[in-house]
């Protein structure tokens, strides 16, 4: 029994259409998936011009166990974000290869639908949105088209398509900006739902990667309120790593007292960040941290912490001081700060040791030891080779000398850690790119950057970056990638003064500012930015009560007006001629000779002849054509463009 | 519509059912318009799965806290909301009118030609009709035009049979949404009685008694055989042609001058009312085939003799109509 809902042409729009809803799936689905679902709509086409049978039950099974047992083997699993993509795309092929009625015609519509929604949980990004939609009005028209019982041309469904998706759009945005939304998931999200985020990891083992992940990925964007800090203050505070077991250093929570009063120097820096989601709980801010924030909460170790993990774009405003005195550390902090691990890197330990008998106070002790880094042959590189010995730092200092930030970071710490300065790591971003469109900073993953920081008597916790004392370049101006030379040595970016170089840079900068304006106001539309929105509108909505009503009422409002739009009767549109006169009453009327309703055409231009003799003649032949093409037997073109010129002519 | 509603409609007490659109044409010109207030909409089961299916892209892009999957379900539900308005403005102001009655005899279909006008400049699209016993094919109407569609009845009984309530109904543009309307036509077609089939035709007009007993033989002529059909009298097959199997044949007479026949009620040897009525019928239509002048004389009513047309109107709907309450 096979039943064709579909003739031949309607089946190919049907499969193009198909294709495009699911094209951008294809770079993530298994390579096998997407050839069998190329090749199943290859097949569906031909059998619908060729009438070829389709598969009866036992085959159909067939395919379903292999598709499941694929994806299971795959997967390891069908549920989960990638797992249930593959199979939703699956099921997709299947139905079409089981299209006989038009039950099977509305569920395949109906998937496809639903793969427009899963394009975003891989990205959201404008070219996305945009290419997303333009399918949706493709399937809607499509929907439309395949709806229609008598033959109808698809130009006409697609254009019905456009008049409901731009009737909808003013709901649509109501809906969008009123619509309560829920910080955070409603049932526990599969275990890759957030595989991609990148950011710092957690913990750094220097001398475990041999190479430096140099990731363009956008980590956060930065607003100054006022004045912009110069680049070698540009510190981003992440994760403070005071843990070590001599090779892998790691976050300790010191349940401690408070952090001491800090004595703040300079003046307020304020600044606004937009943070992409990494899925932890950090939130960078300025070194260091002043005051509270409603995002979290500032640790003892002046790091910011969210209460959850951050899963979407989250924008905070926070106040900072470059210069500042953190003033005395608690015993408990300082035995934290001075920890190393017995019997790892006896030879750093010695240094360290050394360096203090030599010196008479901690000041004398860094400067020698950043001296020490500056005048041995220490190379900075994204490629060092892997430490692996069971001393790395030994191995660091001692042998090798090539390294990037975490290398000279950890070594210096534990060179002062040895010498009785109390020290940690500090690990966050460095740097960033100016966006001159929108005036903002860039801060991406390859500015990530690691650095110590020692505790003084007299000073609190003071920032010391040992990479600045061998790279100062890479503070001052950040790595260009391309420029890294042959054996991993880094060549830092000179500006470049070429014309290409500019428009290339403008170009740049311009996409950027567009996706920092959607990241933050499309994109990053929460909660908070729903009630501060509401807020800027004189709404100061408490309760879920009123944003039900401010929804129901707004939507209502926009409904009623476009059901007016909708139903409303409008006049049958103007021929072109009638549209020409009105033009040239139109330019009268400007002179005061109004066109009364009762005049016929012709009584008209006696009148205008009679009170204005200079008219007279473009005004008879005005009429005389008008009346020509109105109620004349015959119409040409040509009087219509002749009647054309002669009203844009037409000076009164 | 489907049936489970039309079920739940008519389970209603009658104050409470739908009301249609009022539709009494006294003549083929006058129209029906279809009121804003009178038509219903309502999801269709596909509706209501998209609906269910937007529901989930809501739950899911709130989970998921994102924003763009946000967008495309709110624009697909506000596309939804729209279409509501599109499918109401399919049916709105349209006219319908009874373009044609088909009359028909008792046990045939009577055929109602309705005519779909979209007074506007909005074309319709996908329009389907549907009365009690028939479905008409979902037809387009274009702007400022008309549309013919049929529906038949089948007609039991003789007398006028109303069209009663039909329902027109769209699901442009998505199938998403069903709108209707119910027009109550009370135009009616006139059921003629079943003509009987036993009945031969008497070939003198009698004021009483049984026509066929009181025939004389000489007052018509042998005219020539055609072959049998139901209804002709037993004496007037070819008994020889039979004999001969060259199958049952009938002979014809024809007069030489056509005298008037008169059908009279009284000369029907029938009982009851309807089978009475259903022989005057097949008397009326064999003269009538004859082209021979006849009249009806019904209790209270008599209509002069004469032939055509107009003259077997003029008797049938007599017959329809007798001792029928108008």
């Amino acid at each position: 029994m096979n039943i064709t809902v579909l003739d031949h042409r309607a089946m190919s729009l049907l499969l193009t259409v198909l294709l495009l809803v699911l094209a951008p799936h294809f770079v993530q689905l298994p390579w096998w998936e997407s050839v069998a679902i190329v090749a199943v709509g290859v097949w569906r086409w031909q059998a619908s011009r060729n009438g070829w049978r389709l598969p009866g039950r036992v085959i159909k099974i067939l395919m379903i166990a292999v598709v499941l047992v694929m994806i299971l083997a795959q997967f390891g699993s069908i549920v989960g974000r990638d797992a249930g993509i593959a199979l939703l795309v699956a099921m997709l092929a299947l139905k079409l290869v089981e299209l006989r009625q038009r039950r099977d015609l509305l569920v395949l519509l109906y998937i496809a639908y639903f793969v427009l929604a899963t394009h975003f949980l891989y990205s959201q990004t404008l070219p996305i949105a945009i290419y997303v939609f333009g399918v949706c009005w493709l399937l809607v028209g499509l929907h439309i088209h395949l709806t229609h019982h008598q033959t109808h041309p698809v130009q006409l469904s697609l254009r019905t398509s456009a008049l409901l998706l731009g009737q909808a759009l003013p709901l649509m945005l109501a809906l969008f900006v009123l619509f309560p939304r829920l910080p955070g998931p409603i049932w526990s999200l599969p275990k890759d739902a957030h595989t991609g985020m990148t950011g710092l990891n957690d913990s750094m083992s220097p001398g475990n990667i041999s190479s430096l992940s140099q990731s363009n990925a956008v980590a956060f964007r930065a607003t100054f309120a006022a004045d912009v800090p110069p680049a070698n203050q540009r510190y981003w505070r992440g994760p403070v790593l005071t843990g070590t077991d001599g090779r892998r250093w790691f976050p300790i929570s010191i349940a401690d007292s408070e952090s001491a009063d800090v004595q703040w120097r300079g003046s307020v820096v304020t600044y606004t960040v937009t943070l992409e989601p990494h899925n932890r709980t950090w939130l960078f801010v300025l070194d260091l941290p002043a005051g509270t924030s409603e995002y979290g909460h500032i640790s003892n170790e002046y790091q910011l912490l969210a209460t959850n993990k951050v899963r979407q774009r989250l924008r905070y405003q926070m106040d900072s001081f470059t210069d500042y005195n953190t003033g005395a550390i608690t015993p408990v902090l300082r035995n934290a700060a001075l920890y190393l691990p017995d019997q790892v890197n006896p030879k750093t330990v010695a240094l360290g040791q050394s360096l203090r008998r030599s010196n008479s106070n901690a000041t004398a002790i860094i400067q020698q030891t950043l001296a020490l880094y500056r005048q041995q042959p220490f190379t900075y590189t994204l490629q060092p080779p892997l430490l692996r010995s069971s001393n790395p730092t030994d191995e660091f200092l001692f042998e090798s000398r090539r390294g990037f930030c975490e290398h000279f970071a950890s070594s210096f710490v534990m060179i002062m850690r040895a010498a009785g300065i109390p020290a940690r790591v500090v690990t966050g971003y460095q740097g960033g790119e100016l966006n001159s469109v929108g005036n903002y900073f860039v801060i991406r993953q390859r500015n990530a950057h690691a650095w110590a920081e020692v505790w003084l008597e007299d000073s609190g916790w003071v920032r010391i970056d040992p990479t600045a004392a061998v790279a100062p370049e890479r503070i001052e101006r950040g790595i260009d990638l391309g420029a890294s030379s042959e054996n991993g040595a880094v060549l830092f970016a000179l500006p470049t003064d070429g014309r290409m170089v500019d428009l290339w840079q403008q170009l740049r900068q311009n996409l950027d500012a567009i996706d920092n304006g959607w990241n933050q106001w499309i994109l990053g539309y929460g909660p908070e930015q729903q009630a501060e929105f509401l807020r800027n509108l004189g709404l100061d909505i408490k309760s879920w009560r009123q944003l039900a009503w401010a929804l129901a009422i707004v939507v209502g409002g926009i409904f009623i007006a476009v059901t007016l739009f909708v139903l409303v009767k409008r006049p049958p549109p103007l021929d072109p001629a009638q549209q020409e006169y009105q033009r040239f009453c139109r330019k009268l009327a400007r002179c005061n000779i109004v066109h009364e309703s009762h005049e016929s055409a012709n009584a008209f231009a006696q009148r205008i002849a009679a009170a204005r003799p200079d008219l007279a003649t473009s005004v008879m032949l005005i009429t005389q054509l008008y009346s020509q093409l109105r109620y004349g037997p015959t119409q040409s073109t040509h009087q219509l463009l002749q009647l054309k010129r002669l009203v844009a002519q037409f000076r009164p | 519509m489907n049936i489970s509603l039309r079920r739940l409609i008519a389970a209603l007490p009658p104050a409470l059912r739908p009301r249609g659109v009022r539709y009494h044409p006294a003549s083929t010109h006058q129209s029906a318009t279809l009121l804003g207030k009178r038509i219903f909409v309502l999801p269709t089961k596909q509706g209501l799965v998209f609906i269910a299916l937007l529901l989930v892209m809501l739950l899911g892009a709130t989970n998921y806290s994102n924003n763009m999957a946000f967008a495309l379900t709110f624009m697909l539900g506000s596309m939804l909301l729209v279409s509501i308005l599109h499918t109401y403005r399919n049916l709105v102001g349209l006219q319908v009118r009874l373009a044609q009655l088909e009359e028909c005899f008792a046990g045939g279909e009577a055929g109602f030609v309705m005519a779909l006008i979209s007074p506007d400049s909005r074309p319709r699209y996908d329009i389907e009709l549907r009365s009690a016993a028939s479905t008409t094919a979902m037809v387009n109407v274009a702007q400022r035009d008309q549309t013919h569609a049929r529906l038949a009845l089948p007609a039991t009984r003789r007398g006028p049979l109303p069209l009663g309530r039909i329902t027109l109904t769209t699901r442009y543009p998505f199938g998403l949404f069903r709108a209707w309307s119910y027009v109550d036509v009370e135009g009616a077609v006139l059921v003629y009685p079943r003509p009987s089939i036993t009945a031969a035709l008497p070939f003198i007009a009698t004021a009483a008694g049984d026509g066929l007993a009181t025939m004389e033989p000489g007052s018509d002529d042998f005219h020539g055989l055609r072959s049998y059909q139901a209804g002709d009298s037993m004496r007037h097959i070819d008994w020889k042609a039979y004999a001969r199997e060259r199958g049952l044949l009938t002979k014809q007479f024809q007069r030489h001058q056509s005298p008037e026949l008169w059908f009279d009620w009284e000369a029907t040897t029938n009982t009851s009312m309807e089978d009475r009525l259903s022989h005057l019928c097949r008397w009326v239509l064999d003269a009538e085939s004859r082209q021979q002048r006849y009249g009806l004389r019904l209790p209270a009513i008599e209509i002069a003799p004469d032939v055509g047309s107009a003259q077997q109107q003029r008797c049938l709907r007599q017959l329809a109509l007798f001792g029928i309450e108008r």
